[in-house]
């Protein structure tokens, strides 16, 4: 804590003094973009002005220019579709002419960078991104309260130290969560198996709605998350960051550091490494520390990349370790402990503030080892081929036996052991002139070993899917065109104790056509209609037990049919540089065959007492929404900001509405952003609030207890980003919950048992060099 | 040619470098495919009726565990005016030869309780074992019975609970009811 104290005070002094200038604000920078190797021009190249957060693209004639610029140091961002981001810094006096060549070679292609193209190129519809100092601001333990800030995305806990990203309603196999373009594999069926990405790793996060990405597989009917590793370096040396940040509530300690480089121009071998470690706690909620919610992680990751003139290699490997401690209060025999937890106002089972983590607990490892390379056809084509493999392993200690203790030893009551082999190539094309895509296959293998406990079975999993994709883009008319087709084929083997092994197999198509306008400048209209669909889960498909924690008995269906969604989505974005900025985004989803807990009329008896049943069930839904942000900028920096999102799901079988859906939300902001400012002060601050309803559309007797009532949390945040000669420091300093407000959501599996999270302040130190 | 040579050379020796670093380092299903450790189950709870020499026991029994088929359920016999003693057993018999848990009870009980509920009113169960701290554990009771009739007994054993209040605290392991019948 002294030292980022230590770092903060010199930090604020320099704030002062940038202060001080008088600048001028009528300078502009412009110039053209072209090809490196013809001089060709490029049209509809983006330039982007890093610190502002603005940018233009360029006409049909390759030409840029940028406006109303004030004296001061920026860094331009000139990007292309398979270009790399060339970057310029200019030391802006006077209004100035600027071109960038952008060149095709491989040598300046790096691995992140091809991956992060599908989600670039490949949708259009609901895309949004947290980099930079963006991203430090939203950083939070876990990946889904990272993102959760964003509309539309919500969290689904088990407790405080498990959470799941939710997308429109939509959550676990429906939401694919990606690293560095590689489908994380491990067990997403489970509500309480929290996707195994370490958030500090991320250079940026992207959140697209909806099943757009048909590039990735057709099951993401929620959406897609997408966690990327910073960029490696374009020029040869080495650069790099370290990251502390301290938590109040929980005492949590997270560190960071990451260093990357490059070889030289002759051998343009680069490559990065990194690690996070983090310690936590017994984290507290506004009255009582939440008993056994210690955790601790321990990630790391490396990569390497070769470029030659027309090839290039990568290969990346990551390790992610976690330890999660089980609020001990959820720990419940029977019904009858459920109701009699859910009767008493405060846990009946308290705790005291410790680092140590016992039972019940999780152990978590997830390992991606994956090679890519691409091998250039020409200035617009290329062939890409990754292979990658994936080993996740889940050790979930319970408490104690039934009627015994818990094991000396380190046994755990459950593991699952998940290998997946990935292979996915692609050609990407332009065919005539405006008409770009890409034509791709992608296989996977994957292996389950249930070492331990019985919930799901032993399983062989095979996939093989193809698709093509296509947009039909010609600058500057104002119109752009997409279509996807892909086709799936997969098969499951599951092999049983007791019974005869049980295979079936699944295929289907699924497409999406879509369409954007872009007006003018900054403003963008698109429509996307796609039809998806996945194949039931194995615990929907095999479950036949207690799912303990929430005392019910959960039977799965052999028979399942996939689920298929159609969603149309509607995004809007407008605004002006510096002015007013509405985006919307309205979605409706209609899904056939949704498969879902749907709860029983009857009871299962066991020796523990009776258990209420919940089958696995098909029914048709209907998802309907809008997501919106917007902000204002009232005067001289200071502005607001406002979000909102709103969710229907109904059950159209039973002409109800379907369960653990998130209840409505807005949050209102007033904001403070220096660089807005003529002389731009590097200081952004923030103070509002977050209303979220009671969820009041729920079905009778689908629950245990009624939903949660509304609650508003009051948050507020100050952030810090200074750059100078080649680095840049962030600080940030976050409240969460600063009322302390003792809350339930109605997200959070542990509703039923203890409060939510009370206040928290944090401060993050991010030095880029 | 030779320049093409030392390319493709130098092409795969990159490649297979990646290759081979990345995979030595890859984690493997260590195959400890462990199915006969699973979970422990309780699956069946013995009630052993002493009087004078005359033995009889009833039990509540769901030998594959939750699910799959229906638990057996015996009625208590009993006859009136009668003392017996009644000790408790708890087995998993989902195992062969059955797992006896009554003996891990036995080692842990302090944590352990059993707790008798009579709807009926007519039987008084009085517990006569003991742990380390001088608490009641309930394996091993006396059962009185005066007047006949039928009622239902529900038999709970909670775990970790405090037992100067046992029915709001710790786990519950065990909760069944059998119905009885006193002649």
């Amino acid at each position: 804590m002294q030292k980022l104290l230590g770092m903060l005070v010199p930090a604020m002094l320099f704030v002062f003094d940038v202060f001080g200038q008088n600048p001028t604000c009528n300078l502009s920078i412009s110039g053209f973009v072209k090809e490196a190797e013809d001089q060709e021009v490029v049209p509809f190249a983006t330039i982007y002005i890093k610190e502002l957060g603005t940018g233009t693209a360029t006409d049909e004639t390759g030409y840029f220019r940028l406006d109303g610029l004030c004296e001061g140091n920026y860094t331009l961002v000139c990007s292309h579709v398979g270009c790399d981001h060339a970057v310029e810094k200019v030391e802006l006096k006077d209004s100035t002419q600027l071109n960038f060549a952008l060149s095709h070679s491989a040598a300046n292609l790096t691995s992140i960078e091809v991956i992060a193209k599908p989600v670039e190129q490949q949708s259009i519809g609901s895309l949004q991104k947290l980099d930079g100092l963006k991203l430090q601001e939203s950083l939070q333990g876990t990946l889904a309260g990272t993102i959760a800030n964003l509309p539309g995305v919500s969290i689904l806990s088990t407790g405080a130290t498990i959470a799941k990203p939710v997308i429109n309603g939509l959550h676990s196999d429906r939401v694919l969560v990606l690293q560095n373009g590689i489908k994380i594999e491990g067990n997403q069926w489970g509500t309480e198996h929290a996707p195994e990405i370490d958030p500090f790793s991320a250079g940026n996060i992207e959140v697209e709605k909806g099943a757009g990405a048909l590039v990735y597989g057709p099951e993401a009917i929620g959406g897609v998350v997408s966690v990327k590793s910073p960029r490696l370096p374009s020029e040869p040396g080495l650069e790099g960051s370290a990251f502390l940040m301290g938590e109040s509530n929980g005492q949590v300690l997270t560190s960071a550091l990451r260093l990357s480089g490059k070889w030289g121009e002759k051998f343009p071998l680069s490559g990065s490494i990194q690690g996070t470690y983090k310690k936590g706690g017994t984290l507290q909620t506004a009255d009582y520390f939440l008993a056994n919610t210690a955790n601790e992680n321990l990630n790391f990751q490396w990569q390497l990349a070769y470029a030659g003139k027309n090839w290039d290699v990568q290969s990346f490997y990551s390790q992610y370790n976690a330890t999660l401690g089980i609020f001990s209060g959820s720990h419940i025999g029977n019904l009858t402990d459920l109701q009699r937890a859910i009767n008493s106002e405060t846990p009946l089972v308290t705790g005291e503030f410790t680092y140590d983590i016992n039972r019940p607990y999780q152990e978590i490892e997830h390992e991606i080892t994956k090679i890519s390379g691409n091998y250039l056809l020409g200035h617009h084509e290329k062939i890409h081929l990754t292979v990658a493999r994936q080993f996740n392993r889940r050790q979930e200690f319970d408490a104690h036996k039934p009627g015994g203790s818990a094991d000396a030893g380190a046994t755990p009551e459950t593991q699952f052991e998940l290998t997946t082999w990935n292979m996915h190539s692609y050609w990407e094309h332009k065919v005539l002139n405006h008409i770009s895509g890409k034509l791709g296959v992608q296989a996977s293998h994957q292996v389950n070993t249930t070492d331990r406990g019985g919930l799901i079975p032993d399983y062989q999993a095979q996939t093989i899917g193809l698709y093509l994709t296509e947009r039909w883009k010609n600058y500057p008319f104002p119109w752009e065109f997409e279509f996807a087709l892909r086709s799936d084929w997969k098969k499951l083997e599951a092999q049983f104790r007791n019974e005869d092994d049980f295979s079936r197999t699944f295929s289907n198509f699924s497409g999406s056509i879509g369409a954007l306008y872009r007006p003018k400048t900054n403003w963008n209209v698109s429509a996307n209609f796609a039809s998806t669909w996945r194949q039931p889960n194995v615990s929907e498909l095999f479950s036949n037990g207690v799912h303990h924690g929430v005392a019910a008995f959960e039977t799965g269906d052999r028979n399942l049919q996939p689920e298929v969604a159609y969603r149309l989505g509607i995004d809007i974005q407008a605004g002006e540089t510096g002015k007013a900025k509405l985006d919307i985004s309205l979605y409706n989803q209609f899904i056939q065959d949704f498969i879902y807990l749907n709860p029983q009329q009857e009871f299962e008896l066991t020796i523990r007492g009776a258990f209420p049943v919940f089958a696995y069930e098909h029914a048709n839904a209907h998802l309907y929404g809008l997501d919106a942000q917007g902000s204002l900028p009232i005067y001289s920096g200071l502005g607001a900001e406002g979000k909102v999102s709103i969710l229907r799901a109904r059950n159209l079988e039973l002409n109800d509405w379907l369960p653990l859906m998130p209840a409505d939300r807005f949050s209102i902001a007033a904001t403070f952003n220096g660089m807005d400012l003529k002389n731009g002060f590097p200081i952004n601050l923030k103070f509002g609030f977050q209303h979220v309803f009671r969820q009041t559309r729920v079905a009778d007797n689908s629950d245990f207890a009624p939903a949660p009532d509304a609650f508003t949390l009051l948050f507020a945040q100050a952030s810090y980003e200074k750059e100078w000669a080649n680095q840049t420091l962030r600080l940030t300093l976050k409240g969460e919950n600063l009322a302390n407000q003792s809350y339930r959501s109605y997200l959070n599996r542990f509703r039923y048992f203890a409060d939510d999270l009370g206040r928290n302040i944090s401060l993050s130190a991010q030095l880029i060099f | 040619m030779f320049s093409r040579n030392i390319k493709f050379n130098l092409f795969a020796l990159i490649i297979g470098g990646m290759l081979a670093f990345n995979l030595q380092s890859c984690k493997k299903d260590d195959d400890d495919n462990d199915h006969d450790n699973d979970q422990e189950l309780i699956t069946s709870l013995i009630l052993n009726l002493a009087e004078n020499g005359n033995n009889s026991s009833f039990a509540w029994r769901d030998i594959d565990g939750p699910g799959g088929n229906p638990p057996v359920i015996d009625t208590i016999r009993l006859l009136a005016n009668t003392t017996y003693n009644l000790s408790l057993e708890v087995l998993d018999e989902s195992k062969n030869p059955a797992e006896v848990i009554t003996e891990e009870i036995n080692e842990e009980d302090e944590e352990h309780l059993f707790l008798f509920e009579d709807n009926a009113g007519l039987l008084t169960i009085t517990t006569v074992d003991m742990d380390s701290n001088g608490d009641p554990v309930g394996l091993e009771n006396t059962l009185q019975t005066i007047n006949r009739g039928t009622g239902k007994l529900k038999i709970s054993l909670k775990h970790e609970s405090d037992k100067s209040n046992p029915e709001n605290t710790g786990e519950t392991d065990i909760e069944v009811e059998m119905v009885y019948v006193v002649e």
